[in-house]
């Protein structure tokens, strides 16, 4: 009996071994990237304590004075903190809606296409907007609204009977030109992503449905949609990880720092930026950045917990 | 066993790419062709002559107008040629563009790379306040003292006007120290129409000329400026203290500050403008404009544009657009905390060879071939000398392909000892003397403000006036609309306490001249 047992025991032991033996190549393959991020991500993160200090260079970090939360009033002292912030919150709102059914759409629609070519043609042009820099952007952007000499207001206005309209100088039309340029750029890249999922269910499903004379909507809520749900899910939470961030080239390039704009464009990126541009005072700064990643922490926190309540499996930890 | 065998070749690739682009990122980021210099301890500390042991070599950061002189190693030999020979000090020269120096002054100083020798100033480029108070500059009193003598020569009274609580950390150098403003006016279009520009006093006085021009020429803009526009507090003769949130002294000879945003001058100021504006004699984009003065003179848009007034200002601009330009000087020049700090040469405290650092700065001062050489280049190769003493391209040779341009003739410790290029006013130092020695002294000039006992309020003014102020001085905005909400939400922001704060500190700072 000893003997059995001892055997069975010295065999599940040798399986564990012989496991992690074969995963020994993948752990060195995660290694790069692990070193990358302990020393990237996860060293640096002591820094954070320059968002609590006065940062004295000659005596160092750590030697400097502590402040406690000064650092941080600024980013709620004036009401245009409060401005900021609602803005960040209302344009990463309105960004993650549309940064999802969009690109799922398109993405619904480009894996109906059976030209491969016209596909790749396709694809390349919805991604190729992602990979020109903010800075190129918003010179294309003066170039259609620029009050003189600008495409909409020579051509497109004028054909259409419509006054010339100083774009730069009123900041109401630009809640709905950010959210127009934000889907121009990220739809290709999102849409990608949204393919890949796509692709990867399996044909049968869809054949067996249309045996069952289901029609293509029906096709597309009931099979597409559900089983894509654990990319949707991971990609809006890591949106809601993001929502007090914005990106800088949309808020601060585009509408060519104008002032006027500020209403509008101004989040809490371009409001620190600006804040500090003068003072360079890192403590502050450091501040506004912890303060945006705390909140994201929480955030994705927050809903993970949530998905895993409604239902376990999907929930990204 | 051959897929294990693949498997295992490919990790080690990886490995390898990773590693050798880890330590392909130590050359750091100078622009120039040389590799970083150790710097090595500075053998021999006594001022002597010629000291001996191998030379101190130093890194000097500078800013750089425009692309890297292609000859920059070249001229950087002949003046360590000098150095070794006077000092034995070696510098590398690092030019940067003058839109990345702020974050490249930033990131040396905060990761206290090898730097020795760098620029600073009051200008909103430069961070010379900032720096201080993070203790990442030396001061400089001992040192000038022990090794400046030329620098206390050329500077004379401005050597103290950057001492910051009394303690000197950066030195301005002899260049237009002053500052006022001046217009200038398109020749061909004023001898078209036969202007009399004897008539012009005020600044307010072309009116009827951009009235006439506008209805003559409609492809031209009337009035446009030099450089990014301030329209309103460049004409209102405040001396604004180096700041940049309104904070001024009205009457440049009482020591009084106050938030030039709720005074009358600049009000006035704003009120014609926006008549301007409305009339159509101001671009319509002007405030977020990118394209200036002598850019639309070349296209032969622009009829008047407003700028300094330094001497040989015109013929700056005559060689940006290739037009000629009438000037007419509208005030009197102020010497302001503004005008003369602009620019400082600095020290950073973690240099390794302040000492030589200095010494270096003596000499560039003081050396009439070490100025110019910074300048113009090397002679016969960069530039040749006329008969009557001032300076041409070499034959074949013009602005564009000359090799050696680093465009900042204001940098290299003392302007009047530099050549004067052919066309210039030979003239020109001794303009330049009288031009700063007939100033107007703002009784605030040397005065630096200290922010970090507001920095929270400051940090939300900015973000105020960057959002008002641009439309409200070039006259865009109108101030019975704007102003008033302007104003409330300067005083929600804490405005009095700051400007309370300033006057605070500039009793102190009149208080310790006495």
């Amino acid at each position: 009996m000893a003997q059995i047992s001892l055997a069975g025991h010295s065999v599940t032991k040798s399986k564990k071994k012989s496991n992690f033996k074969r995963y020994i190549p993948y752990f060195i393959m995660l290694l790069p990237g692990a070193i990358y991020l302990i020393i990237n991500n996860y060293m640096p993160m002591i820094g954070l304590v320059i968002a609590f200090k006065n940062i004295n260079f000659s005596i160092g970090i750590f030697k400097s004075p502590w402040v406690g939360l000064d650092n941080f009033k600024f980013l709620f002292s004036t009401s245009d903190a409060w401005l900021v912030t609602r803005n960040t919150l209302l344009y990463n709102g309105i960004f993650l809606i549309t940064s999802n059914v969009i690109p799922i759409a398109l993405a619904i629609f480009l894996s109906i296409i059976a030209n491969k070519k016209l596909l790749k043609l396709y694809q390349s042009v919805i991604l190729l907007p992602y990979l020109i820099s903010y800075v190129v952007v918003s010179y294309l952007v003066y170039a259609f609204l620029n009050s003189d000499m600008g495409f909409l207001n020579k051509v497109v206005l004028p054909a259409f009977g419509g006054q010339p309209v100083n774009w730069y100088n009123e900041s109401k039309y630009w809640f709905f030109l950010l959210p127009l340029m934000n889907i121009w750029k990220t739809a290709g890249y999102q849409c990608i992503i949204y393919l890949a999922s796509i692709v990867g269910i399996d044909k049968e499903y869809y054949e067996a449905a249309e045996l069952d004379g289901v029609n293509s909507w029906q096709q597309i809520t009931k099979i597409t949609l559900p089983l894509i749900r654990p990319t949707i899910i991971i990609l809006v939470l890591l949106g809601i990880g993001r929502i007090f961030y914005s990106d800088f080239g949309l808020f601060y390039q585009v509408p060519m720092d104008a002032g006027v704009l500020y209403p509008a464009t101004n989040v809490i990126d371009t409001y620190v930026y600006r804040a500090l541009l003068q003072l360079g005072d890192f403590g502050m700064s450091s501040a506004a950045g912890f303060y945006q990643s705390i909140v994201g922490f929480i955030l994705i926190l927050t809903t993970n917990f949530i998905v895993r309540k409604i239902s376990p499996d999907e929930a990204m930890f | 066993m051959k897929k294990r065998i693949y498997g295992v070749i490919l990790v080690l690739c990886m490995i390898a790419l990773v590693l050798s682009a880890c330590g392909g990122n130590n050359s750091g980021t100078t622009p120039t062709s040389t590799t970083p210099a150790e710097s090595t301890a500075a053998a021999s500390t006594a001022a002597e002559k010629t000291p001996a042991g191998p030379p101190a070599e130093l890194k000097v950061m500078c800013t750089a107008f425009g692309a890297i002189p292609t000859d920059l190693q070249k001229v950087v030999d002949e003046i360590n040629k000098i150095a070794i020979a006077e000092i034995n000090v070696k510098i590398e020269l690092m030019p940067i563009s003058i839109s990345a120096y702020q974050e490249q002054a930033r990131l040396m100083l905060s990761a206290k790379e090898t730097l020795d020798l760098f620029l600073t100033g009051t200008l909103g480029r430069f961070d010379y306040v900032g720096e201080i108070s993070r203790g990442q500059l030396t001061p400089l009193d001992e040192l000038v003292d022990k090794y400046g003598d030329n620098i206390k020569t050329v500077l004379g009274k401005y050597l103290d006007a950057s001492r910051f609580q009394g303690k000197l950390y950066g030195l301005t150098t002899m260049r237009d120290l002053s500052g006022s403003n001046a217009l200038y006016f398109s020749k061909d279009l004023v001898d078209k129409y036969k202007y009399d520009l004897s008539t012009i006093k005020k600044w307010q006085d072309i009116e009827p000329l951009l009235a006439d021009i506008k209805k003559n020429e409609p492809n031209v803009l009337p009035f446009t400026t030099a450089r990014t526009p301030e329209v309103a507090y460049s004409f209102s003769g405040i001396d604004n203290l180096g700041t940049t949130w309104g904070l001024g002294l009205e009457d440049i000879t009482k020591p009084v500050v106050s938030c030039y945003y709720f005074g009358q001058k600049w009000l006035d100021n704003v009120k014609v403008l926006h008549d301007w504006y409305k009339k159509g004699y101001i671009p319509s984009d002007i405030a977020t404009a990118t394209t200036f003065g002598p850019d639309y003179l070349k296209a032969g848009r622009a009829f008047v544009f407003s700028g300094g007034s330094k001497p040989a200002e015109a013929t700056q601009y005559e060689k940006q657009s290739g037009k000629k330009v009438y000037t007419v000087v509208i005030d009197k020049n102020m010497a302001t905390t503004d005008s003369t700090l602009r620019f400082l040469w600095a020290i950073p405290s973690h240099s390794k060879n302040p000492e030589a650092a200095m010494k270096f700065l003596n000499l560039m001062y003081g050396s009439e071939k070490v100025i110019n050489l910074f300048q113009w280049g090397i002679e016969g190769t960069h530039y040749v000398k006329n008969p009557d003493g001032s300076i041409k391209y070499p034959d074949g040779k013009d602005a564009t392909n000359v090799g050696y341009a680093l465009n900042a003739n204001w940098l290299w410790g003392d302007q009047l000892k530099e050549y004067i290029f052919e066309g210039d006013s030979l003239t020109f130092p001794e303009d330049m003397r009288k031009y700063n020695e007939s100033a107007d002294l703002s009784v605030g000039m040397g005065f630096i403000f200290d922010p970090n006992p507001v920095k929270t309020e400051i940090a939300g003014i900015t973000n105020l006036v960057k959002q008002y102020a641009p439309a409200l001085q070039n006259g865009q905005a109108d101030p019975a609309k704007v102003l008033p909400e302007f104003q409330s939400k300067l005083k929600a922001a804490g405005i009095e306490k700051c400007v309370a704060e300033a006057q605070k500190q500039f009793d102190a700072w009149l208080a310790s001249k006495k």
